[in-house]
C-alpha cells in the first residue's frame, strides 16, 4: 500500500486543480522531457521501462510505438482510449476524474515521443463528469502553456481534441473507436492493416489506454530502471486492481503487479459479503476466463493468469459467492455481449443472440440436454471467426463457464431448479 | 519483380500484383472461395467471414477478400480447418435466416442457398423462431416497401451490407443507411424518409439473398423460368449493357450485363425499372385509319396501303419536297438508315430530322463542327486519367447517369476535380465538385466570360452578362489553366441560338487548357450519334458525310439511281413551322411527338392539323397520334433486334428478346413495306442485311471505321476532318432579355431523371418514383412569393397557363422556375413560344 | 390307334382337372365398376391441394412442383393476397399431361400438393382435365369430409374468413370414394 504510483495523491484535495497538482510535483516530467529527451530517445525509454498497455491486451508500449513507420509525410495521430465499458473495470473514471493532469502530462509526453500535433482524448459517452474535468484540464493545460504552439520554448506543437463516444462497449475497440471518431457507424475494422500502419483516416495512429498513459510522466520523472524493478519479471509496475463483487470492500485497488489474488479478495477487499464460501472469481474484466475458488492462489499478472488458462485483462475483478447461479451469470455476461455487439461480422452478431436465446431457455426450464454441449460448440465456433475481439469476449467466459461449471449447466437442463439464489454481481 | 508477390495457394504457385487479395490469387487460379459481402468494386469490409481462409503460421483463419497476399504465404482454401470455420460461418448466417424460399423471389438464384447446398450444414440446431426482435413496428412485418420501388425483409438480411455500400460508395449518396447495432440492424433511408435514389436497384441486383425486392418484381414469377436475352438500354446516351429476363411476351425485369467498359455492371432506376414500359399492357395493339374522324383499328395490309395511297398522291400533289420525316433519336442505326433512304430516295425529299424537342437544333455546319470532336474523344474508362472536368451546359446526372458514376469514381479516386457549370445546381454539386449557375441560356457569355478570364482580358462584362460574378470565373481560369482537362460539353451549348460561337468558344478554351485537353459530346439519347452519322438530319448523308455533289454520287452508285435530291431540306422547327401555314403536304411522325415535345405546342399542333397528311409509327399512343391519319403500331425495344451508337461511340448491337406483342411489328420491316407499296424494289429479311449494306456505304465515306475497334470491341474509330473555326476578337457580350414586371420568372424546363420522355412513365413503378408533374422553384423565391410545397399554382406566361402542384428545391436558381417534360398532361410547351429565346412567366398561388 | 385312344382317354380328365380345379378358386379379376378395387397405400391418382385447419390453402405458389415435373403439366401465377401472403392467382394441373410420378408431392415445401386414391375422373372433353385451383381446393374439401365423417369428427372449421365449401364441380360428382 506505501508504494502507490498513479494513485498516490488520489486523496489529496484540489489534485485536480493544475496549482497542486504542480506543487504535487506534476509536469516536472514534461519539462524533462522535452529539455533532455530527443522523441526516439523516449521511445527507447518507455521500451526499457517495459510498460505494458493497460486496456486489456497487455501489448507493449515502448514497442507498439516504434512500429511506426519512419519518414511519412502522412501526420501521426494519438489516440486515448478512455472509453472504458467493460463490465468489472473501473479505473480510467478515478484517474480522470481525481488527477486529469496526470493523464494530461502523459499525453503529451507521449505526443511528443511520436511525433504527433493532434491527439484525441475517447472519453465513453456516460462519463460526462470525466470529459468535463479533461476539458477544465486541458484549458488549465493551455493557460500555461503545456498545450497549444511551441510548448515550454521546445517548438513542440500539440492540440488535444475530447471526442465523447455515444456509449457502445464496441468503441473501446481501437478500430471500432477510429471509425467513431471518423463520423461512421462503430463496425470494427480488419486488421491488417494495423493502427500503427492505417488508422485513423488512414494515417499511422497509436491508441493508449488512459491507465498506460498515466504511468509515464512517472517512467520519466523515476527513471525506466525504477519501473522495471516494481512488480514481476514481464509484467512491470502496479496495476489498478477494480475490486467488485460479492466483497466486503469494493473498489479500486493499486498495486504492484504479481499481488496473489487470494490476498486481493481476502486482505484488501475484505473477504466475501455475509461470510459467504467463495465460488469463483473473473479475474480480468467480463470477457476473461472464470476461475474456480481453488485456483485463487494465483498471481495477479499477465503470465501468471495465462499459464492458468484465464487473463489479466483490464484486472476487473468480480468475485462471485457460493449463491450464485452460473447459469444466470452467464446469461447476464452474454446479453451484455449481445447486446453489444456492433453486427457487422456473422459470427458475432448471430451467435452471441444464438446464445443468449439458449441460455434464456435454459433459465426457463426448457434446456435440452444436449443444449450444453450446442452452447459450447456454438462458442468455439464464433472463437478466431470474428473481426474483432468482442466476438471472443463473448465466447471465452461461455467456454470456461461450462468447463468449470458443468455439473450446474447439466442440472439445469435436466430439469433442475437452477442453482443458488441467482444472483449476480452487476445487475 | 518488386510490384509482383509470388504466393502458393492449396499447393499451387501465383503471382499475383502487390495489394491484391488472397481471393484475387484464388480466382486468378480459378479456386472458388464462397463470399457474400465481396464485390470487386467495393471496398472490402470482410463481415460476412464467408471468405475465411487458413493460412499458415497465422493464428487465426483470415478472411481472404481484405487480406492482401504476401510474399511467400502458404494459403489452404480446403483445408479441414478453413472447411469447419466456413461451416460455422454459414450455420450462424441460417440460424437466423427465415425459412421462406417458397416464398421468397430470390429463391432459384439465392447466393445463400448455393452456398448452403455447396458448404453448408445439413441440418439446423435453432429450435427459436426465426425472426428478429426488432425494436421498430413496422420491421416485424415479413416486408414492407422501403421506398417507392424496393421492399425489405428484415429477416431475410444477412448483413453483408453491399447495398449500403453500393449507394455510399459507388452513388456516393447517403440515401440508405444501417441504423442500430448488432442484432438489431435495420436498414432505412436517411432522416426517417423513404429511400429513393437514381440508382437504388443496383442494391437489389446485387442483395444476395431476398432482403431487397423490387416492387415491380415481388410475387411474380419464379427467376428459373424466365429466359435472358441480351441487349442495350436505350433510355439514355451510354448505352448501358442490359439483361432483358422474360417468359413468352412478358418481360419481367431488367438486369446489367456488366461491360467493364460501359456500365461496370451499374444501371440506373430509369434504365432498370423504366425499360418494363414495353410490357405496358395500355400499348397500341392495332394499326389504325382514320374514317369518318375517327381513329378504327384496321389491318396492317389495309393501313399499309392507305398510308402509302395517300403519300402518293400528296407526292403528286406537292411535290416530294412537300413531304417530311420526322424520326427520333432512339431508332436504330438500321432503321435510321431505312429512314433516310426511304425519304431521300423512295421519296425523294431532304425533309428528314429526328431532333423534336429543342427549339435550336444545330445546323449543318454545327454538326459537322461538332463531328469533330468525336475523333478525339475519351472512353468512360478512361476519365480518370484527367486532372479536371469541366462540365458546361448539362447535368449530367439526368442525361448521362452512368457516365455520371464515372465521373464520380474519378473524384473520389482523389486524382481528379470537377467544375460544373448550368443554368441550376446539377444533382451532382451535392459531390465534392465546383458549381456555377449561370442565366438561363447564359452559355455563350459564361464561355466568353471563361475564354476572356483565361487570356488574361477583362472579363466583367460578359459575367456580369452570364450572371456569374466574375471573380469565380477568375478563380476557375486560375484552377483549370494548365491543367489537362476534359470538356464535356452539354447540349444546352449546342441547341442554342448561339451554338455556332458557343463551339468555337468551347474549342478555344480547350486549346488553352493545358496539354491533352479534349472536348466529349455526350450526346443526349440512346442513338443521337447513330442517327446524325446514318443520315436522319437534311445535311448530313448516310455515312456521315456532307449533302454535297460528291457525296450524294457515292450513295448514288450504292443506291443504283441516278440522282439524289439537291442538298437542302428542312430540320423540325422549319417543317413544323411550314406546315402549320399550310405549305406541308404529308408529315411521317416515326416515334416522335412534336405535339407533346415541341417547345411550342401552339405550332406543333397546328402543323399536324394543316398538314394534308400525317401518320405517326409509335408504341404507345401520344398527342401527336390522336390528330394522325393513320397510327401505326411501333414495337419496343425489346421485341427489335438492331445496333446503336451510343454517345461514348461505341456500337453495340442487341437482338430481340421475343417476336412484336400484339400487332405490333418492328420499325425496321414498318419502313421496308411502306417503301415496297411506294416503289422501292429492295427487301431485307432481317437487320442484319441492313447493316452488311450500311457497312460497304461506310466503307465508301471513310469517316467511321465499324471494323477497327481501339478496345471494348466496338469503340469506334472516326476521322472526320476539321472545320473551321472562327476568329474570337470579334466576340461581344450580349445581355439577354430581363424578365418583365408581369412576368418575373424565366420558364426553364428538361427531363427528370426517372423519366424519358414519356415512355417510362408507362412502366409499372414509375409512377411511385416519379409522381405527377410539378413546378419546382428555389425556397427562396416561394418564400418571397408565401409559396408552401404542394401549394397549387398557376404558371402563366404570354402564350398560355398551367395549374400544378408547386415543390421546392433548392438547386434551381433564384428567379427561375422548372418544369419536367415528361408528363403529357402537364403540356408544359404550352407556355412556350419558338420565336422568343427565353420564356418569362409569372406564378400565382390559387 | 390305340395308343391313340390311350392318348385321348387320359388327356382329357387332365385337361378338365386345370378347369375344375380354378371353378372353386377366387377369381382374379374384378368387377368393376361394382366392385371398386383394392389401392396401395402408395397409389398415386388424382391430386389435390391441402388446407389449413382454418380453410386457408397451403399453397404459396413457389413453383418447385412446376419445376420437378417432368411432364411439365403445372402452371401458376402468384398474387399477393390483402394480408401480403403469397398465393396463387392461377393454379393449374392439366391431369392429361400428367404421368403421375409424384413428384410434385416430393418437392412441394408447404405440403400443399398430394396425389389422392381417386383415379375415376373420366371426361368427353380434353379441355375438362385441366384443372383450376378451385377444383383442386374441392378435392381436397371432399377427401377431408370423408376422412373426417370416418372418424366421427364433425366438419367444422375454425375459420378466420369467411370460407364456403366450394361445390364440386368436377363432371361426375358422385365419384367412388364418396361411395
Amino acid at each position: 500500500m506505501t508504494n502507490k504510483i498513479l494513485f498516490k495523491y488520489i486523496d489529496h484535495p484540489d489534485q485536480d486543480k493544475i496549482a497542486t497538482y504542480i506543487e504535487n510535483g506534476g509536469y516536472l516530467a514534461l519539462r524533462k522531457a522535452l529539455k533532455e529527451f530527443k522523441p526516439e530517445e523516449l521511445v527507447e525509454l518507455i521500451k526499457k521501462s517495459g510498460l505494458r498497455g493497460r486496456g486489456g491486451a497487455g501489448f507493449p508500449t515502448g514497442l507498439k510505438w516504434s512500429f511506426l513507420p519512419k519518414n511519412m509525410n502522412k501526420p501521426i495521430y494519438l489516440i486515448i482510449n478512455a472509453d472504458e465499458s467493460e463490465p468489472g473495470t473501473f479505473k480510467d473514471r478515478q484517474l480522470m476524474e481525481y488527477n486529469p493532469h496526470q493523464l494530461l502530462e502523459g499525453t503529451i509526453i507521449a505526443a511528443y515521443a511520436i511525433k504527433c500535433h493532434l491527439v484525441f482524448i475517447y472519453i465513453r459517452g456516460e462519463f460526462a463528469y470525466c470529459a468535463q474535468q479533461i476539458s477544465r484540464a486541458i484549458q488549465e493545460a493551455s493557460s500555461h502553456g503545456f498545450v497549444g504552439k511551441n510548448i515550454l520554448g521546445s517548438g513542440f506543437d500539440l492540440d488535444i481534441h475530447i471526442y465523447r463516444g455515444g456509449g457502445a462497449y464496441i468503441c473501446g475497440e481501437e478500430t471500432s473507436l477510429m471509425e467513431s471518431i471518423e463520423g461512421r457507424r462503430a463496425l470494427s475494422r480488419q486488421k491488417p492493416p494495423f493502427p500503427a500502419i492505417e488508422g485513423l483516416w488512414a494515417c499511422p495512429t497509436i491508441i493508449n489506454n488512459v491507465e498506460t498513459i498515466s504511468n509515464i510522466p512517472h517512467i520519466i520523472n523515476n527513471g525506466a530502471e525504477w519501473f522495471a524493478s516494481i512488480g514481476m519479471a514481464k509484467s512491470v509496475g502496479t496495476k489498478i486492481y477494480c475490486l467488485s463483487g460479492h466483497v466486503k470492500r469494493p473498489g479500486n485497488y493499486e498495486l504492484p503487479m504479481g499481488v496473489s489474488l487470494r490476498e486481493l479478495i481476502y486482505e484488501y477487499g475484505g473477504g466475501i459479503i455475509d461470510d459467504y464460501a467463495l465460488k469463483a472469481v473473473i479475474p480480468g474484466g467480463s470477457s476473461v476466463p472464470i476461475l474456480r475458488a481453488d485456483e485463487i492462489d494465483v498471481k495477479m499478472d499477465f503470465e501468471s493468469l495465462a499459464e492458468k488458462g484465464s487473463m489479466l485483462g483490464s484486472a476487473g475483478v468480480i468475485v462471485m459467492h457460493d449463491g450464485t447461479c452460473m447459469v444466470a451469470a452467464l446469461q447476464k455476461l452474454v446479453k451484455f455481449y449481445e447486446h453489444e455487439s456492433c453486427g457487422k461480422c456473422s459470427p458475432c452478431r448471430e451467435g452471441t443472440n444464438w446464445m443468449n436465446k439458449i441460455l434464456k431457455r435454459m433459465l426457463a426450464g426448457e434446456g435440452r440436454p444436449e443444449d450444453v454441449d450446442l452452447l459450447y460448440d456454438v462458442a468455439s465456433n464464433i472463437i478466431g471467426n470474428t473481426v474483432c475481439p468482442l466476438g471472443d469476449a463473448a465466447a471465452m467466459p461461455v467456454m470456461s463457464f461450462i468447463r468449470k461449471f458443468r455439473d450446474e449447466f447439466d442440472n439445469i437442463c435436466g430439469g433442475g431448479k437452477p442453482y443458488g439464489t441467482i444472483s449476480f454481481p452487476f445487475r | 519483380m518488386p510490384d509482383q508477390v509470388k504466393l502458393k495457394i492449396e499447393d499451387r504457385d501465383v503471382t499475383v500484383d502487390k495489394g491484391q487479395t488472397i481471393l484475387d490469387a484464388a480466382l486468378k487460379l480459378g479456386i472458388i472461395v464462397p463470399t457474400f459481402c465481396w464485390d470487386p468494386r467495393l471496398k472490402p469490409i470482410a463481415a460476412c467471414r464467408m471468405c475465411l481462409v487458413e493460412v499458415e503460421k497465422a493464428p487465426k483463419l483470415v478472411p481472404s477478400c481484405a487480406v492482401p497476399a504476401i510474399e511467400g504465404m502458404v494459403v489452404k482454401v480446403f483445408s479441414e480447418k478453413a472447411i469447419r470455420g466456413r461451416k460455422a460461418v454459414l450455420e450462424f448466417i441460417l440460424s437466423n435466416h427465415p425459412l421462406d424460399c417458397p416464398t421468397c423471389d430470390k429463391g432459384g438464384e439465392c447466393i445463400l442457398q448455393d452456398h448452403t447446398f455447396n458448404h453448408g450444414p445439413t441440418g439446423s440446431r435453432t429450435i427459436e423462431p426465426r425472426n428478429r426482435t426488432i425494436f421498430d413496428e413496422k420491421y416485424k412485418f415479413d416486408d414492407f416497401p422501403l421506398g417507392p420501388v424496393i421492399w425489405l425483409n428484415m429477416n431475410r438480411c444477412i448483413f453483408c451490407f453491399k447495398c449500403t455500400r453500393i449507394i455510399k460508395e459507388i452513388a456516393g449518396d447517403d440515401d440508405l443507411g444501417a441504423f442500430n447495432r448488432g442484432y438489431h440492424t435495420i436498414l432505412h433511408g436517411h432522416k426517417n424518409r423513404p429511400f429513393r435514389s437514381e440508382f437504388s436497384g443496383n442494391t437489389v441486383e446485387n442483395c444476395p439473398v431476398g432482403a431487397l425486392v423490387a416492387n415491380s418484381f415481388r410475387y411474380k414469377v419464379r427467376s428459373w423460368l424466365l429466359k435472358k436475352t441480351p441487349s442495350v438500354c436505350h433510355l439514355c446516351g451510354d448505352g448501358c449493357n442490359i439483361t432483358l429476363w422474360h417468359q413468352g411476351q412478358k418481360l419481367f425485369r431488367i438486369y446489367s450485363r456488366w461491360n467493364r467498359n460501359v456500365d461496370n455492371g451499374l444501371l440506373c432506376d430509369r434504365g432498370r425499372f423504366g425499360g418494363l414500359y414495353a410490357d405496358s399492357d395500355r400499348r397500341l395493339r392495332n394499326p389504325k385509319i382514320r374514317r369518318e374522324g375517327k381513329l378504327i383499328d384496321t389491318t396492317w395490309e389495309e393501313a399499309l396501303d392507305f398510308v402509302a395511297g395517300n403519300l402518293e398522291s400528296i407526292r403528286a400533289k406537292f411535290t416530294a419536297a412537300g413531304i417530311g420525316v420526322i424520326g427520333n433519336e432512339m431508332l436504330s442505326n438500321e432503321e435510321t438508315y431505312l429512314l433516310s433512304r426511304i425519304a431521300r430516295r423512295v421519296i425523294g425529299t431532304n425533309n428528314i430530322d429526328f431532333r423534336f424537342e429543342d427549339k435550336f437544333t444545330p445546323s449543318t455546319d454545327l454538326n459537322l463542327k461538332l463531328l469533330y470532336f468525336l475523333v478525339k474523344r475519351i472512353p468512360f474508362s478512361k476519365f480518370g486519367e484527367f486532372r479536371n472536368h469541366l462540365i458546361i451546359g448539362t447535368d449530367t446526372e439526368v442525361t448521362h447517369p452512368i457516365m455520371t458514376l464515372w465521373l464520380k469514381r474519378a473524384i473520389s479516386s482523389g486524382r481528379s476535380k470537377c467544375y460544373a457549370a448550368y443554368h441550376r445546381k446539377t444533382d451532382f454539386t451535392l459531390h465534392p465538385v465546383e458549381s456555377i449557375e449561370y442565366f438561363p441560356q447564359g452559355e455563350y457569355n459564361f464561355l466568353l466570360a471563361l475564354y476572356s478570364a483565361l487570356k488574361g482580358k477583362s472579363i466583367d462584362e460578359s459575367a456580369l452578362a452570364s450572371g456569374v460574378a466574375s471573380t469565380l470565373i477568375q478563380r476557375w481560369a486560375e484552377l483549370l489553366k494548365g491543367s489537362k482537362t476534359l470538356l464535356l460539353a452539354g447540349e444546352a451549348l449546342y441547341n442554342n441560338p448561339r451554338g455556332s460561337e458557343n463551339i468555337d468558344l468551347l474549342k478555344a478554351i480547350c486549346d488553352l487548357l493545358g496539354e491533352g485537353s479534349v472536348i466529349n459530346i455526350p450526346y443526349d439519347g440512346s442513338n443521337y450519334l447513330g442517327n446524325l452519322l446514318w443520315g436522319a438530319t437534311p445535311g448530313i448523308l448516310p455515312g456521315g458525310s456532307q449533302n454535297d455533289e460528291e457525296n450524294r454520287s457515292i450513295i448514288c452508285k450504292e443506291w443504283k439511281c441516278d440522282n439524289l435530291p439537291e442538298a437542302g431540306g428542312m430540320d423540325t422547327s422549319q417543317m413544323l413551322t411550314a406546315a402549320s401555314e399550310g405549305k406541308m403536304g404529308a408529315l411521317i411522325f416515326f416515334g416522335s411527338d412534336p405535339v407533346g415535345f415541341y417547345p411550342d405546342r401552339e405550332i406543333a399542333t397546328k402543323a399536324v392539323q394543316n398538314a394534308s397528311f400525317k401518320v405517326a409509327c409509335e408504341t404507345f399512343l401520344t398527342e401527336t397520334g390522336k390528330l394522325c391519319d393513320a397510327v401505326l403500331p411501333l414495337a419496343p425495344f425489346p421485341e427489335c433486334s438492331g445496333s446503336l451508337i451510343s454517345s461514348e461511340g461505341r456500337l453495340q448491337f442487341f437482338e430481340k428478346a421475343f417476336d412484336p406483342a400484339y400487332s405490333s411489328a418492328e420499325g425496321w420491316r414498318i419502313i421496308l413495306r411502306l417503301a415496297q407499296r411506294l416503289g422501292f424494289e429492295g427487301d431485307y429479311s432481317s437487320p442484319s442485311e441492313i447493316w452488311s449494306e450500311m457497312a460497304s456505304i461506310a466503307d465508301k465515306c471513310g469517316k467511321v471505321d465499324y471494323k477497327q475497334s481501339q478496345y471494348g470491341g466496338q469503340f469506334l474509330k472516326m476521322d472526320f476532318a476539321a472545320r473551321a473555326f472562327s476568329n474570337l476578337d470579334g466576340f461581344q457580350s450580349s445581355p439577354l432579355p430581363s424578365p418583365t414586371a408581369e412576368f418575373p420568372m424565366i420558364l426553364t424546363y428538361g427531363a427528370s431523371v426517372y423519366q424519358k420522355r414519356n415512355l417510362t412513365a408507362y412502366a409499372e413503378s414509375m409512377d411511385k418514383i416519379d409522381p405527377g408533374p410539378k413546378l419546382y422553384i428555389n425556397p427562396d423565391n416561394a418564400a418571397k412569393m408565401k409559396l408552401y410545397e404542394g401549394d397549387t399554382v398557376r404558371v402563366s406566361s404570354t402564350k398560355g397557363s398551367l395549374t400544378m402542384k408547386s415543390a421546392f428545391d433548392y438547386r434551381i436558381r433564384p428567379g427561375t422556375v422548372f418544369i419536367p417534360t415528361n408528363f403529357q398532361e402537364a403540356e408544359f410547351n404550352s407556355l412556350l413560344s419558338s420565336k422568343s429565346d427565353l420564356t418569362f412567366v409569372k406564378i400565382e398561388r390559387l | 390307334m390305340v395308343s391313340f385312344l390311350k392318348t385321348v382317354i387320359k388327356a382329357i380328365p387332365v385337361g378338365l382337372s386345370v378347369t375344375f380345379k380354378n371353378i372353386f378358386r377366387k377369381p382374379t379379376t374384378l368387377e368393376y365398376p361394382e366392385v371398386k378395387p383394392d389401392l396401395s397405400p402408395q397409389y398415386r391418382g388424382l391430386h389435390y391441394l391441402a388446407r389449413y385447419d382454418n380453410g386457408e390453402e397451403r399453397c404459396v405458389c413457389c413453383g418447385l412442383c412446376a419445376a420437378a415435373c417432368p411432364a411439365d403439366c403445372i402452371y401458376m401465377e402468384p398474387y399477393e393476397n390483402e394480408r401480403g401472403e403469397r398465393k396463387a392467382r392461377i393454379y393449374i394441373i392439366n391431369e392429361i399431361r400428367c404421368i403421375f410420378c409424384g413428384y410434385c408431392e416430393e418437392a412441394c415445401p408447404e405440403e400443399a400438393i398430394f396425389l389422392g386414391k381417386e383415379f375415376e375422373f373420366s371426361k368427353y372433353e380434353i379441355p375438362d382435365f385441366i384443372y383450376s385451383k378451385e377444383m383442386l381446393l374441392g378435392n381436397f374439401d371432399r377427401i377431408e369430409m370423408e376422412r373426417r365423417k370416418k372418424l366421427g369428427m364433425e366438419f367444422i372449421r375454425k375459420t378466420r374468413f369467411d370460407f364456403r365449401m366450394p361445390t364440386p364441380s368436377i363432371g361426375d360428382s358422385e365419384s367412388s370414394i364418396e361411395k
